[in-house]
């Protein structure tokens, strides 16, 4: 797969990943730009050991976690005015609260919800964070449980 | 209540940026041209002194070995410092791509003791072996100047190198050392996450 290939299949679901992390639109999309370039960098030494998505999805997430060191930084790209005033009015109350929802999360619970509801396989969710099989499908229904009781303690 | 299905039909339906293959490809270009101004910079800077270091023994054609002696001390502080800083790289290679994210932390703990290290012990050589290197190189070229001059030159030195000892370098060293330290602990305290089965 070469890295237009890539950029264009994984793009969507790394940003949504990094949104859930920061709950910030233009980090958000500087951590993706990120991730994207140190796909670039390693794609020559990609042998398909795992699945490229697994791989974008541990690079992406790396990145989430190396945000604590680079919370001064000065973002990459800015969002340009228009399109953020469209985002402030377009985006429905309940989506907002999800994705503020899952980055009050502990920063691995915020990770391993993002993957799966990226639809990502828990093995593979396992190989990424670095857990085992089962301790991650106990997090992911404790995650759900946690959720669920934000949006009820909300609508009270 | 929210369901599995709702959460998941939530979470797709966020706005996404469009997908625009020319902005990653320009920030590409951005980075593989300041990371090669940033190398090229570094390496000319470290080419240029110890070619200077060289032309000096060549052209000056030192006469007592300890002239040469600080030249060489001068080189070798150079290089120690480079082999030093290399350990990092195979470090930094592996960083973010092969790792799961628990191996990921423990890489990047690694890599801040070592950065610790460097900005401390070896730092600390580095200086030791430049001002004794620099000290000897100049013995031979002051030896002829009367004790008025050489006092003065010497004088001169020996204050520079003593407000950069004791002034800059700890004040330096201190803040590096206590942004490397707060960054390892809060490291730490992120990889608590993956021992703790119980999360809440």
């Amino acid at each position: 797969m070469d890295f237009e290939t890539i950029y264009k299949t994984f793009w969507e679901k790394v940003f949504r990943l990094c949104l859930g992390y920061v709950n910030d639109y233009g980090m958000a999309q500087d951590m993706a730009q990120e991730t994207f370039i140190s796909v670039w960098k390693q794609l020559p030494n990609f042998r398909n050991e795992a699945s490229v998505g697994t791989w974008v999805y541990r690079i992406a997430t790396n990145t989430c976690l190396r945000q604590i060191e680079k919370n001064k930084r000065i973002k990459i790209v800015e969002l340009p005015v228009q399109f953020k005033e469209e985002l402030l009015v377009s985006i429905e109350p309940q989506i907002q609260l999800l994705y503020r929802f899952i980055s009050e999360l502990p920063e691995l619970d915020r990770i391993i919800i993002s993957l799966e509801l990226e639809d990502i396989k828990q093995s593979e969710i396992a190989q990424i964070v670095g857990l085992s099989e089962s301790n991650v499908r106990v997090r992911i229904h404790r995650i759900k449980e946690r959720l669920t009781k934000k949006f009820k303690e909300n609508e009270n | 209540m929210k369901t599995d299905l709702d959460l998941k039909e939530l979470w797709n339906k966020q706005d996404v940026p469009m997908a625009d293959v020319t902005v990653i490809l320009g920030l590409i270009k951005k980075y593989k041209r300041t990371g090669f101004r940033k190398m090229v910079f570094l390496n000319s800077v470290l080419m240029i002194t110890i070619l200077v270091l060289l032309l000096i023994w060549i052209s000056y054609n030192p006469q007592l070995i300890i002239t040469k002696i600080g030249i060489v001390l001068g080189i070798c502080s150079i290089f120690f410092v480079v082999i030093s800083t290399s350990k990092l790289i195979p470090l930094y290679k592996k960083s973010d791509t092969m790792l799961s994210n628990s191996d990921y932390l423990t890489n990047l703990i690694e890599i801040k003791s070592i950065e610790n290290h460097i900005q401390t012990k070896v730092m600390n050589v580095y200086f030791i072996l430049l001002t004794v290197g620099t000290s000897l190189y100049m013995y031979e070229y002051t030896m002829s100047l009367s004790w008025y001059f050489v006092c003065m030159i010497y004088g001169v030195f020996f204050i520079w190198i003593g407000f950069n000892w004791f002034v800059l370098r700890p004040r330096i060293v201190e803040k590096s050392r206590k942004k490397i330290d707060d960054f390892i602990y809060q490291i730490k305290t992120l990889e608590k996450q993956w021992g703790s089965s119980d999360i809440y």
